[in-house]
């Protein structure tokens, strides 16, 4: 073909393309325009009948038929506006109405499509309404990433023993789900998950132990106390250094100790870890000891020593203010550091 | 051989090696275009019906300490301080660093945030001007204000990486707006995936939009022709060219005004380089290079959300400075780490990536001027006939604008932003226009930039801006001076 030729064939395709973008552009707006003033008053009159749902205990049925004769998408779109705002009986009740108008089953059928995106919305509406137990706990293991992860968002309302075992044992493979997901749902079933938890953690140690640590600081409880005290000396710096947040968590005479031993460890993040611990605790038998942490060097060490010994109360502020005519420069600045903090900062920056 | 048949015979020879170019990069901007189209259809798969309030009761989450260097921001500090500290996040640290400010901004920042001096001690990781005084608030315990003598933008971050206690840290520009749920949007790409070392999102030009109390309330496609360019300029850029890149080998580019980094490699590579106008782009590169060498993560996500807003120079001479600078950033920056290029130690990266960035981002300008000079040479010499040469100049022009209207088409279905029918023609307007003088005006900028480098000059020049709520004018300032910037 001459070049002119394919300048012009080049030029043709470049116009069909200009005008169907220019089509898409504004058709799309259109189009979105037209439906969002269409089901406009629609959807007035469901905020208004979902509203009436979360006043009034009793369910009215005119309500329930309007929002059955909505679009499915009017339909979601209506209860996950409405889901953030309502929990205890109130959510119950949307659950309910969910249920009654078709939509959990709509959700649950989408949870085993072969398509991974309609398997996620159908986790996500479920995650947002409610229900699922029959069909969510297969899909964490599903073979799409952000499947298994909304599953898991899932599980966190859900506190079953059978829920929380499943998820507890995916703290072993952080990979397949993602940390964080297991980590916050945990945390958000709470207590429920501490026997589980607590039986996992008396069996692991190493690197696979710390995103249960984290969750156990969490939730703070003495069942917990012995697998602390064991990973207080394992061989991982990052796992003594949770298992010391977690020992401050939890208090004890037998942890305490252990904390006070943490105090010489040979990796400067555990020794603030220690120091932050028994701080919290306001264990002031220790100030004199963290008053010499003060010269550690590394400065995290001091630091923590510092608002250690500010949340002792007088013995530790004491120590703090001779620190102050330390012959050793550095503890001097991060004694005079700490005590010159304003008070929120100094509350805010411990619970770090 | 006359010498009129020499420079007839070069200048035909040149116009084929100027085709050949032009056909590979734009066979490689259709690849772009695909893979930009391919991911905007995953993100919106994934993001929707996401339930993203739920993070805001997480108590896991990474912390986040937002670095807001300030220049003489007297003016607005107050405000955009306001603003960071009311952004959606449950983890949140907001480090302000007043950069030897000549103005009133310190002052500004003592009254409005009760800030109370502290021992101004620090761990002192990577290296910075010095710190005259540290300061923590008492009534936003998340706040803490650094006053330090001014040493330019990637010196004020380096002093607030020291300072900084978060998990992650995120670089802005003082007056960058930011939507109230970016972070929440940014966080995820680390939360869902370990490997990944920074992440990046859609920056967007808020001139003539409205804006109340920091945030922008009713997005407008300027009636000005210089913003209005530069609306279209960015959303090509970030829709189009760095989403593409996402599933092409990763990003090397995050913009300075609003970027989110993994804290401990930050300062496991040293902060910012100092020595660079381009400090935004060198940090990504060296952190994804320092990945592939030490075999670690090397991740960079971009998330095509509109994350934060930016003001464009309104005027031809401060438009003519920033993309001089940004030329000069981008030569600096591919030269210091050449050894990059085609090296398949850095897998798709030394492979694909850079040389992309070195062949088309950075010689792009020197090829379009060369190819222009040479068709009207051609065409004087009777080398290169008309029609043809007319044909070939549509072609290019209207290629270019094919690849606006599908970053407008993306924004159109995806993101909605521009909601009235007259904003939408004026983008239409401003995407088709944008061939006819103002690209020729970028190529000499840009051409202007790449001498400047070669003779050395590391000058930041100054950013004159109307400001969004009142009309606010920066001083001249010193040789180094923080003055905003967001590379497209």
């Amino acid at each position: 073909m001459e070049p002119i030729r394919l300048l012009n064939l080049a030029l043709v395709v470049i116009g069909v393309c200009m005008a169907a973008a220019l089509l898409t552009i504004f058709g799309h707006a259109a189009r979105s325009g037209w439906r969002e003033r269409r089901a406009g008053p629609a959807l007035e009159r469901g905020r208004i009948a979902l509203a009436s749902v979360g006043v009034s205990p009793r369910v009215d049925r005119a309500d329930v038929a309007l929002l059955k004769a909505l679009p499915r998408r009017l339909q979601v779109r209506l209860f996950v506006e409405l889901v953030p705002s309502m929990a205890g009986s109130q959510r119950g009740r949307l659950t309910s109405l969910a249920h009654d108008i078709g939509l959990i089953a709509a959700a649950e059928w989408m949870c085993g499509s072969r398509k991974w995106w309609r398997r996620l919305s159908g986790v996500r509406l479920l995650t947002a309404l409610g229900g699922g137990d029959n069909v969510v706990p297969a899909l964490f293991r599903d073979r799409h990433p952000a499947v298994r992860t909304e599953a898991a968002e899932w599980a966190g309302q859900h506190g079953r023993p059978e829920i929380v075992e499943k998820l507890v044992s995916l703290l072993d493979t952080p990979e397949a789900v993602g940390s964080w997901v297991l980590r916050d749902s945990l945390l958000r079933i709470g207590p429920a998950c501490i026997p589980a938890l607590a039986a996992y953690l008396e069996t692991r140690s190493g690197a696979r132990a710390e995103p249960a640590l984290e969750v156990a600081a969490g939730l703070a409880d003495p069942r917990f106390g012995a697998a602390a005290a064991r990973l207080c000396g394992d061989p991982h710096p990052g796992v003594r250094a949770r298992a010391a947040v977690l020992a401050g968590a939890i208090g004890g005479d037998a942890l305490v100790l252990r904390l006070e031993w943490l105090l010489d460890d040979a990796d400067p993040a555990v020794r603030a870890a220690a120091a932050s611990a028994l701080g919290r605790l306001g264990h002031w038998p220790v100030a004199t000891r963290l008053a010499r942490m003060l010269r550690d060097p590394a400065w995290n060490v001091r630091s923590q020593s510092a608002l250690a010994m500010r949340r002792l109360g007088s013995p530790g502020l004491l120590l703090l203010r001779r620190a102050l005519d330390d012959e050793d420069r550095f503890a001097a600045d991060i004694a005079r550091q700490v005590l010159d903090m304003p008070e929120t900062t100094a509350e805010r920056d411990q619970s770090r | 051989m006359t010498a009129y048949e020499v420079a007839t015979w070069t200048l035909v020879k040149l116009e084929w090696a100027i085709l050949v170019y032009f056909l590979l990069v734009n066979g490689w901007y259709v690849v772009l275009l695909a893979s930009a189209g391919l991911e905007m259809r995953r993100h919106v798969l994934l993001s929707r019906g996401q339930a993203r309030w739920k993070m805001l009761g997480s108590r896991v989450v990474p912390g986040i300490s937002m670095l807001a260097p300030a220049y003489n921001e007297a003016a607005t500090i107050g405000e955009s301080v306001r603003a960071l500290l009311a952004l959606y996040y449950p983890n949140l640290e907001v480090v302000v660093v007043n950069d030897g400010s000549k103005d009133e901004t310190m002052a500004v920042l003592i009254d409005q945030f009760d800030l109370a001096p502290i021992h101004p001690i620090y761990p002192r990781r990577v290296s910075s001007a010095e710190v005259v005084a540290l300061y923590r608030s008492r009534t936003h315990p998340n706040l803490v204000v650094v006053d330090k003598r001014n040493g330019g933008k990637a010196d004020a971050l380096n002093a607030g990486l020291n300072l900084a206690t978060g998990d992650l840290v995120c670089a802005i520009d003082a007056d960058t707006l930011i939507e109230p749920d970016a972070l929440i949007r940014m966080v995820r790409p680390f939360i869902d995936d370990d490997r990944v070392i920074a992440a990046g999102g859609t920056i967007r030009i808020a001139n003539a939009s409205r804006v109340e109390s920091g945030r922008v309330v009713d997005t407008r496609v300027p009636r000005r022709a210089l913003p209005g360019f530069q609306v279209v300029e960015y959303l090509r850029a970030f829709l189009f060219g760095r989403l593409g890149w996402n599933r092409l080998g990763g990003n090397l580019i995050i913009s300075g005004a609003f970027g989110l980094f993994r804290r401990d490699l930050m300062l496991k590579a040293g902060g910012y380089l100092h020595e660079t106008v381009g400090e935004d782009m060198e940090l990504v590169l060296r952190l994804r290079r320092t990945g592939y060498e030490q075999g670690g993560a090397h991740r960079v996500d971009f998330i095509p959300d509109p994350v934060a807003w930016t003001e464009a120079p309104e005027s031809f001479r401060v438009l003519a400075r920033q993309r001089d600078r940004w030329q000069r950033g981008l030569a600096d920056v591919l030269w210091r780490h050449r050894t990059l290029l085609f090296n398949p130690k850095y897998g798709r990266m030394g492979m694909i990536v850079y040389p992309y960035f070195v062949f088309n981002e950075m010689l792009a300008p020197v090829v379009e001027a060369v190819g222009l000079l040479g068709v009207i040479l051609g065409l004087l010499l009777n080398a290169i006939d008309w029609p043809f040469a007319i044909l070939f100049f549509l072609t290019a022009y209207g290629l270019g604008a094919v690849l606006t209207f599908m970053a407008l088409v993306l924004e159109e279905m995806n993101f909605h932003r521009y909601h009235t029918f007259g904003d939408r023609v004026m983008l239409v307007v401003w995407a088709l226009l944008e061939n006819l003088g103002y690209r020729q005006l970028t190529v000499i900028w840009r051409l202007k930039g790449m001498w400047n480098y070669v003779r050395g000059s590391q000058k930041w020049g100054t950013m004159e801006r109307k400001g969004f709520t009142t009309t606010v004018k920066t001083p001249p300032a010193d040789e180094v001076d923080a003055g905003k910037r967001a590379r497209v």
